[in-house]
């Protein structure tokens, strides 16, 4: 069963999808780093995002990678304003910030289903046709959109790694108290990091929303991969993302040919409480 | 004076048969019961249909209802709505029951199973909108037949015999095919049925069948197993999300595959969820189109007010199953003046054809149709399109040999 096409396709959507995954957790785990505070609603915010994309589409005409990124600016500015009103006055309370999380999701998922209706809709494609390597065929989609996350990530590892902002960014996740002394503005910082997540995660609901169909649950579907990838990763670990994120971009790549449908799923979140079990840390993660 | 006296009793006379004129055709009310799943993912099928019956009840009630024997019956529908789930639907039964419906028009069997049982109980006609190879839908909790329960619909099983028929005439050379369905509980009973009729037709079903989970965001495992199957075609059942996604996917696998896609709605709103022009090849589909020369007056009507009152996407989206069972009970009642259940029932069991929403002449199958134990059904056309090189056609209706 498992053919030299077969493995060259699962390949190809390890790619895929793991760029997605990395792209949607960015924003989590920078929170998650830097304060501590899991924030439930960000993987809705990857979906409202996609329909924010798609009502620009459908209602201006404007090119469908125009939307996305209009889309993206839009959920940013949400992002400033989620971090100082929902995040920032509960980060040492992780009860509410929970609820708060888990509130934001019901209200975006609702919103969702009130836009749409029941009607199935999606962004229009990137772009159209394929290449074909072999007996695999390739869409210019899934290509399109693995390179756009590629950009989108090496300018976020530049940030992280070369630029004072990540370097601030660092500093409050392995010690917000002494990044505070140190005269970190660590508010200023934690609210650019949740804008820039949440426009990042947008951009990726978008290129899902034109690979497949947008729907009000493809935030509950994306906000599990995204806390067992950063949980794998491990805190303060942003490298680690990448890694975890191949890990799991293979997983649902894999398990699925090998498996029916609901049962690769289920063994996948299994390899990954097993991998929890072995390493609580994460693979490249401190105490926190 | 005396002119006078005749003329008052000329006008009790008259104010008096008036009266008894109202009162003989005195206007009633006819609740029907919709248990549909208005919200969750099945919405996406149930929806339009209520939009349709909605519509459909208001041009009913504009014509002044249903003219049953001596009375009127205005139309009023009362939602119940299921949720898109499997313990919210019997609940949603119960709500019928505690508001005295009428009767009851259902959506597709696998939600109904528990529920018939309740308005079984409650001696209250259910008629199902689309029978999909539910197990223990027909019968009651003692195992017996359901009476209360009739089909305007034979569902499912139209669709393959349709599909298989298409794939003959358009593709001769095809000889193997791979079934691919949602995961709803009846997959292996879905499966017997299509290999069923396969045998019957000459083709060839693999033994390996894919089931997919309806909310799982990507369909390229599925594809790729269909493509190291390597049959020349293969059935899609199910929700058009994923069966459009499948058939993009699989496109990169075996562009050479042909799909036989079951998904309930036109072959545009497929197109649409492929995304890909390029990739809208080789589809052979139950959806429906909208020539009016080939469809009946009132699916022409029904469109054209989905089409002024919600636009292209929902009027495209037409499917007609609650219109139709509406159509059927209006049908019925007004043949045979009342709208007792057992007098239903009894013409029910007794008629040949029946006027529906998809033929003016749908006949009724037997116990046996389609070689499964199904109580009666009307055996309706089935709508076939195509949609190869990006361009959807609609080929007609295929109409079936009832035995």
């Amino acid at each position: 069963m498992f053919t030299g096409t077969i493995w060259l396709g699962i390949g190809v959507n390890t790619l895929m999808l793991a760029s997605m995954y990395i792209m949607a957790a960015l924003g989590f785990a920078f929170i998650f780093n830097m304060l501590g505070a899991i924030n439930l609603a960000h993987g809705n915010i990857y979906m409202i995002g996609a329909f924010i994309a798609y009502a620009i589409c459908y209602y201006t005409g404007l090119p469908n990678w125009l939307s996305i990124l209009i889309a993206a600016l839009i959920t940013a500015a949400f992002g400033l304003l989620l971090e100082r009103f929902a995040i920032r006055p509960f980060k040492d309370d992780f009860s509410r910030i929970v609820m708060v999380g888990v509130a934001l999701m019901f209200i975006f998922q609702t919103s969702a289903t009130l836009f749409t209706g029941t009607k199935t809709l999606s962004i229009p494609l990137l772009a159209e046709g394929t290449v074909r390597i072999g007996a695999l065929g390739i869409s210019n989609q899934k290509i399109i959109m693995f390179v756009i996350a590629v950009v989108i990530l090496a300018i976020v590892l530049f940030i992280t790694n070369k630029t004072k902002l990540g370097r601030e960014m660092k500093a409050v996740s392995q010690d917000r108290l002494g990044a505070a002394l140190q005269g970190i503005p660590i508010n200023r910082v934690a609210a650019i990091v949740c804008a820039i997540g949440c426009g990042i995660a947008t951009i990726a609901g978008g290129l899902m929303g034109s690979y497949q169909s947008l729907s009000s649950g493809m935030g509950d579907t994306i906000t599990l991969r995204i806390l067992m990838l950063v949980m794998m990763a491990g805190a303060g670990s942003m490298n680690g993302i990448i890694v975890t994120g191949l890990i799991m971009g293979f997983l649902d790549a894999f398990f699925p040919v090998l498996l029916s449908g609901s049962l690769a799923t289920t063994v996948t979140l299994f390899v990954v409480i097993v991998i929890l079990l072995i390493r609580p840390k994460g693979f490249f993660g401190h105490e926190m | 004076m005396k002119l006078r006296k005749v003329f008052a009793v000329l006008l009790a006379a008259v104010m008096v048969f008036a009266i008894a004129m109202t009162a003989s055709a005195e206007e009633k009310t006819l609740k029907v019961g919709v248990a549909v799943n208005a919200t969750g993912w099945f919405a996406d099928f149930d929806a339009n249909n209520w939009e349709e019956l909605v519509i459909y009840a208001d041009m009913l009630n504009e014509e002044g209802g249903l003219h049953v024997g001596d009375d009127t019956y205005k139309i009023e529908l009362v939602q119940a709505d299921g949720q898109s789930d499997f313990a919210g639907m019997p609940t949603a039964c119960m709500d019928l029951i505690d508001k005295e419906v009428d009767f009851v028009i259902e959506t597709n069997d696998f939600w109904m199973v528990d529920g018939n049982q309740l308005l079984k109980e409650a001696d209250i006609l259910t008629l199902s909108c689309y029978p999909d190879f539910a197990t223990g839908f027909w019968t009651d909790a003692d195992g017996n037949v359901n009476d209360c329960l009739l089909s305007c619909a034979n569902g499912a099983a139209n669709d393959i015999v349709a599909l298989l028929t298409e794939l003959g005439e358009m593709y001769p050379d095809a000889h193997t095919v791979m079934y691919v369905c949602n995961a709803d509980g009846t997959e292996g009973v879905k499966y017997e049925y299509v290999k069923k009729v396969c045998e019957e037709m000459g083709y060839e079903l693999l033994e390996q069948y894919e089931v997919y989970d309806s909310s799982a965001p990507d369909m390229t495992a599925i594809a790729q197993k269909v493509a190291a199957a390597d049959p020349d075609a293969y059935i899609g059942q199910g929700v058009i999300s994923c069966i459009g996604q499948l058939i993009a996917a699989l496109q990169d696998y075996d562009p050479d595959c042909i799909c036989l896609a079951s998904c309930g709605q036109s072959v545009e709103v497929l197109a649409s969820i492929i995304g890909d022009s390029t990739k809208c090849n080789k589809i052979i589909s139950t959806g429906i189109g909208f020539d009016k020369e080939k469809n009946t007056e009132l699916m022409n009507t029904i469109y054209d007010k989905l089409m002024d009152k919600f636009g292209p996407e929902t009027a495209n989206s037409w499917a007609g199953n609650f219109v139709n069972c509406m159509k059927v009970y209006k049908e019925i009642v007004e043949e045979i003046g009342t709208i007792d259940k057992d007098a239903i029932i009894d013409y029910w069991k007794n008629a040949e054809t029946l006027s529906t929403v998809y033929s003016d002449e749908a006949h009724l199958g037997g116990k046996e149709s389609f070689g499964l134990d199904f109580n009666r059904m009307i055996v309706n056309p089935t709508p076939i399109s195509t949609l190869d090189g990006g361009v959807g056609t609609f080929l007609g209706w295929y109409q079936f040999d009832v035995q």
